[in-house]
């Protein structure tokens, strides 16, 4: 089905995964899950969630190994038959446009805040819209690469800023912990969803890969760093904001980058500089999302990719800059996320099941 | 002697003729009439005999040439000073005396329908990848053109993406150069008339390497190859970043700064945006005229150029000192890439970017570095990828590519070109 020449290895599957879930979660953890929360507990929440996305990545993976030659868009006809299986895709299409859409947007607010506060959002989401065009157009091993490309840099620049950050890092305010028993923390777990769902795209990255024996250990990594980011962002975000003055700043680690001095230095205002992290780690996740979205349509409506890469251009646009404000577009982002649990959770245990029912067994030709 | 000759057949007259009687080196059989045309347009002699189907082509050519000179385009400190000219055959002399390997192979072409000029694809046969190889070959098959004048014709016809602003080609003229890059399992193509080689394929890690990083400590080759990453960067993005700061981030910018900054601006009439294209541009001119004028007139216009009209738009009050050190800085970076065609393509793209910056500030660098690096990771040259071996990561290849390590431990060729033979050197 592709050049088997350019199979994607191993450490680029665990990278694009970890890229694709690296996004709009690491300066907003401490609100989103924090408002839930509310106590310092949040830290705990997040790596709970990232335990269970452990568990939710197994399956998929396993149920994608089922089909190890095919993607998700091809192997739900084998499961569920022509109707349901229209109906499936249907469902993870809609949700990786959304899921780019959502990228877009928040790009675009953090852009008009940080750098560019009199350009219009619309012309921001435009030329963001337009650079991933040009990378998407290219197939999912340009895609990859690129992931290889900016994945050191946003690590790299994400551990040195909160390595700075412990300067004013306070113990007291992560404690105590289990406070208030372990129900908040409970309650926290299901907005991490949010920021954990993404790994599906192995739904489609395990046929091209070089070894797909392999696909359950590059989803763990790729799993296992963005839960070290997550981790290091709520611990640091709430060492040093406090929970009080984390649930009320919209970015909180922006909020704690802006903090920084530079004696010396030639940078004033390092939020600005942070952004610029964001900037990249929102690209790739966009990008694979956007790839996944028009290679599920391709499968489904078997028609060439590159038009349905034009055709979502308006559409992820439109989504993009429909709701009015930002607070409705943390709220849709909440829903968004039990869309996700859904997608990557509930509805591979159902094919699962199904196939274990049906006794589908499929033979790699 | 002519005894012996009258009593021979027809069929062998020839072969005695060309091994008792003539004694030039170079002899060959020739029985068609457009190779006779051939050899003689070529400046051999060609003896035909009456009644022999067969005649004989002796190379009785000889030209004036260039004397062997240091390089001038890639010049080191130490190591090898020669470089190639415009004769084929010294050429292929140069890298003859440097690899005395049965397995050098030099594959002859003809290249051209009305110049015939002589090519000559060089690879070493147990070394370099059998694909690689065939598709070279295959590409200077395909050339259909009445005449290649220079190398640069053929590295335009063979290069992958044609649109590209990247040189996908490394050239050089430099024989050290092309034995090292055969050694690593690459295949070079030599023109005749021409005093550049073609490497290929050639990836981005090679346009930022010089010769002189293996004769130097590694310590300090590895230093300054990490200098040149910051010079290229400076070459790129340093107008640009000028250009956001003061155009749209002036928080970015330490108040002390920002205060003598605004102090040396003041006065000047334009935005940033287009104060740096007036300076930048002004710039590109002086060098177009540098490298028309004779040599000798050429420096003083430089000076003039630089220091005269930097200074006057300075007191004139269109530009800012500030522009005026930024935009030199820039130019002796982007004079400090080893690769002449590197440099070049960084000074297209910073026109681009700092188009970008003016618009859209440190959003538009970043738009820009997203552009730029999708760009090159979409880029193949020869069936490897441009930004090999750094994307898709190779680990055992790195010795040898942001840093050099020392040539104890580099054992292995790189295995990004899937060489056949990989082992190097001896533990």
């Amino acid at each position: 089905m592709n050049n088997p020449k350019d199979k994607i290895t191993t450490t680029q599957a665990s990278i694009a995964i970890a890229s694709t879930l690296v996004g709009m979660g690491i300066i907003t953890i401490p609100r989103t899950v924090g408002v839930v929360v509310n106590t310092p507990d949040v830290w705990i929440s997040v790596l709970l969630g990232g335990l269970i996305s452990f568990l939710f990545g197994y399956i998929v993976v396993t149920l994608s190994k089922k089909f190890p030659d095919k993607t998700f868009f091809q192997y739900s006809y084998d499961i569920t038959g022509r109707y349901l299986g229209f109906i499936f895709n249907i469902i993870v299409i809609v949700y990786f446009i959304l899921f780019s859409s959502f990228e877009v947007r928040i790009l675009g607010e953090i852009t008009k805040s940080y750098l560019l506060d009199k350009t219009p959002i619309e012309l921001i989401m435009i030329f963001f819209l337009s650079v991933g065009v040009y990378l998407v157009v290219g197939g999912i091993n340009p895609i990859v690469r690129i992931c290889q490309v900016y994945f050191p840099i946003i690590c790299l620049l994400f551990f040195s800023v909160m390595f700075i950050s412990l300067e004013h890092f306070e113990i007291n305010n992560i404690r105590p912990v289990l406070g208030k028993g372990i129900l908040p923390v409970i309650r926290g777990v299901k907005v991490t969803a949010l920021i954990y769902t993404g790994f599906e795209i192995i739904f489609i990255l395990l046929p091209f890969m070089k070894n797909s024996d392999k696909a359950l250990k590059a989803t763990m990594i790729g799993i296992s760093i963005p839960l070290l980011f997550y981790l290091t962002s709520s611990i640091i975000g709430i060492g040093v904001l406090t929970i009080e003055e984390s649930i009320n700043v919209t970015y909180p680690l922006m909020a704690i980058v802006s903090e920084f001095e530079f004696p010396g230095g030639f940078i004033e205002r390092f939020e600005v500089f942070f952004s610029i992290i964001w900037v990249l780690a929102l690209y790739t996740s966009f990008v694979v999302s956007y790839y996944c979205a028009s290679f599920g349509l391709s499968k489904t409506f078997k028609k060439d990719i590159n038009f349905f890469i034009y055709a979502l251009l308006p559409i992820i646009y439109i989504i993009g800059i429909f709701p009015e404000n930002l607070d409705i577009v943390f709220k849709l982002g909440d829903l968004f996320a039990d869309f996700g649990l859904f997608v990557a959770g509930l509805m591979p245990i159902l094919l699962l099941l199904i196939i274990y029912i049906k006794g589908v067994v499929y033979e790699k030709k | 002697m002519l005894e012996s000759l009258e009593n021979s057949t027809e069929n062998n007259i020839i072969d005695k003729i060309s091994e008792k009687i003539i004694t030039i080196s170079n002899v060959s059989k020739i029985d068609s009439l457009n190779q006779c045309i051939y050899d003689i347009l070529s400046g051999n002699t060609v003896l035909l005999i009456a009644d022999s189907k067969k005649g004989l082509s002796l190379a009785t050519q000889a030209w004036e040439g260039r004397d062997i000179s240091e390089s001038s385009t890639e010049p080191t400190v130490k190591g090898p000073k020669d470089s190639f000219t415009e004769t084929l055959k010294t050429n292929i002399v140069h890298l003859r005396r440097r690899i005395k390997d049965p397995n050098f192979i030099l594959d002859k072409f003809n290249i051209g329908r009305r110049s015939k000029t002589d090519l000559v694809v060089t690879y070493i046969k147990d070394i370099a990848n059998e694909e690689l190889v065939n598709e070279v070959k295959k590409r200077i098959e395909k050339i259909d053109i009445d005449s290649a004048l220079s190398s640069g014709y053929i590295e335009q016809l063979i290069e992958d993406d044609f649109l590209s602003p990247f040189p996908q080609v490394l050239s050089t003229e430099r024989p050290d150069k092309v034995v090292s890059a055969l050694m690593e399992g690459r295949v070079a193509i030599l023109l005749d008339t021409d005093p550049f080689a073609l490497i290929v394929p050639a990836n981005m890690s090679m346009f930022i390497q010089s010769p002189s990083d293996y004769n130097e400590r590694w310590i300090f080759a590895s230093l300054i190859r990490l200098l040149r990453y910051v010079i290229s960067f400076i070459a790129l993005y340093l107008p640009s970043l000028y250009i956001a700061l003061i155009a749209f981030h002036q928080g970015l910018i330490p108040t002390k700064l920002a205060i003598s900054i605004a102090a040396s601006r003041e006065g000047v009439p334009f935005p940033s945006l287009i104060e740096a294209l007036i300076m930048e541009g002004t710039l590109e001119i002086l060098r177009e005229a540098g490298v028309r004028l004779p040599r000798a007139i050429g420096q003083a216009v430089g000076i003039v150029g630089g220091l005269v009209i930097g200074e006057a738009a300075v007191s004139a009050g269109i530009v800012s000192p500030i522009m005026v050190i930024v935009v030199a800085l820039t130019a002796i970076s982007s004079f400090a890439i080893p690769q002449y065609s590197l440099g070049i393509s960084f000074r297209i793209l910073r026109f681009g970017i700092m188009l970008a910056a003016g618009f859209l500030g440190l959003y538009g660098i970043l738009l820009s570095f997203i552009l730029i690096s999708v760009h090159i990771v979409k880029l193949k040259s020869f069936g490897t990828e441009y930004t090999n071996p750094l994307i898709p990561y190779r680990p055992k290849d790195w010795k040898d590519c942001i840093i050099r390590k020392p040539i104890m431990s580099m054992k292995n060729r790189p295995e990004m070109l899937k060489p056949k033979d990989i082992k190097r050197k001896g533990d």
